[in-house]
């Protein structure tokens, strides 16, 4: 149950701050910290009018254990790769057209961490943003993380 | 490209400068000017043309059906001081024939007339790939190069040595999945290869029509020997470090016309650009797929 809600208080903080805004094009990467092994990490895009394609790959520093990759978009690829430490994200294809300049969420993972016993979100991942238009090829964006305490 | 062994790659097309200005609709000029001799007219183009593709802007269908229809390239390779040192050459065809074997790809000993050195023909009905060298002849395994594909060939051809090659292709059923085809190697003569020739080189036959593009060489140039061709990735469509989202716009961008020189739509490599291509990629960063 204790899961369940705050994988649900994730999602309503990430609605409530984003939901019907327009902002710069990039990745919110959010986390909570459960119990002492845990970690759940919801991913979100936003669009910035232009591009059509946006992935994000987390990579897990340390060992770990991937309990559920659940995706929060139809379409989404939300896929963990233990042999590249690895979680992805990609929205599905723009095909063209401008991806949503809304915040939405894509993904939901939850790992156990493995590699160490105290350690924060910040020191377990790091982001690798890709993001790209169909007319301009790859394009930078940005991915920054912010924990639910 | 390598400085120290000639590495020759005539993608079909004469396209100056069109890397360089990647992301800019292609205005492609697609020729055969670069080819030493054409002969039965075969078609140079893009999709728009209805020309297949496998990589940039231009690829080549021969004419099928009558006579031979191919492009050829004198190389020279003894002139260049290569002699009897490893030839190394990949080229792609299209496996689009059936009712008649094509062979797609010729090697000779001599820049005008000599001998046959290496002839490659494709076999629709056992779906696989026959090499013929020296008088012997070898195929890859049934099914091993399937009908609607374009078919990857790299051979090695060592003069007083040994001849070895390699295919592979899609397979038809699960597009994750490569298929590899390989043959042992054949004893070959003193011969070295000086000509080659690429299209539906024998004349034809059958229905359908077979495409050639993105034929590489790479020979011993003085006493430089010839290197080993980087493996092409498929998947990485625009070419740059790996797999991921800028690959299916490149794959969008193709949709829409633009083909820059290094890029290769053809994900599923049916001979089709179409949404197929963008939900291959999309499969590939859905397995984690990596360029190796």
């Amino acid at each position: 149950m204790r899961n369940i809600f705050v994988k649900a208080a994730i999602s309503a903080v990430l609605f409530g701050a984003f939901a019907g805004q327009a902002s710069a094009a990039g990745w919110e990467i959010w986390t909570e910290k459960q119990g002492s092994d845990q970690l759940v990490i919801v991913t979100s895009f936003s669009g910035d009018g232009e591009l059509d394609e946006a992935q994000v790959d987390l990579s897990v520093m340390g060992g770990f254990e991937i309990l559920e990759a659940k995706s929060l978009m139809k379409g989404a690829i939300c896929a963990g790769f233990k042999d590249q430490s690895m979680l992805r994200s990609v929205p599905p294809s723009g095909a063209g057209s401008a991806l949503k300049s809304q915040s939405t969420d894509a993904c939901m993972f939850t790992i156990r961490v493995t590699g160490a016993k105290v350690w924060t979100p910040s020191e377990v991942l790091k982001a690798n943003p890709i993001c790209a238009s169909s007319t301009k090829g790859m394009v930078s964006c940005d991915a920054s993380m912010r924990s639910v305490k | 490209m390598v400085s120290t062994s000639r590495v020759i790659n005539i993608g079909l097309a004469s396209l100056a400068g069109l890397a360089a200005i990647a992301w800019q609709p292609a205005q492609a000029q697609c020729n055969t000017t670069a080819w030493t001799t054409v002969t039965g007219a075969p078609v140079s183009g893009g999709p728009a043309q209805g020309v297949r593709i496998y990589q940039g802007a231009c690829g080549l269908n021969p004419v099928n059906g009558a006579g031979a229809s191919l492009v050829e390239e004198a190389t020279r390779h003894s002139a260049e001081g290569g002699g009897g040192a490893p030839f190394i050459a990949r080229f792609f065809f299209y496996a689009g024939i059936t009712g008649a074997n094509p062979v797609v790809f010729r090697a000779f000993s001599a820049d005008v007339a000599g001998t046959q050195v290496i002839q490659v023909t494709h076999n629709p009905n056992t779906q696989n790939v026959s090499f013929l060298v020296n008088g012997t002849t070898q195929s890859t395994a049934a099914n091993s190069a399937t009908n609607g594909k374009w078919i990857e060939v790299t051979f090695t051809y060592n003069a007083s040595g040994t001849f070895t090659a390699n295919t592979r292709s899609v397979s038809p059923t699960a597009v994750l999945t490569d298929i590899a085809g390989s043959i042992t190697a054949i004893n070959t003569s003193a011969l070295t290869v000086e000509r080659v020739q690429l299209g539906n080189v024998a004349g034809g036959g059958g229905t359908g029509s077979t495409s050639i593009d993105e034929y590489e060489a790479s020979r011993q140039v003085g006493g430089t020997p010839a290197t080993a061709l980087t493996p092409m990735c498929r998947g990485n469509v625009n070419n740059d470090i790996g797999i991921n989202v800028g690959d299916r716009a490149a794959v969008t961008a193709a949709l829409n016309g633009n083909f820059p020189a290094a890029n290769r739509p053809d994900c599923n490599e049916d001979g089709g650009i179409n949404t197929g291509d963008r939900a291959c990629v999309t499969a590939m960063l859905n397995a984690g797929r990596v360029c190796s």
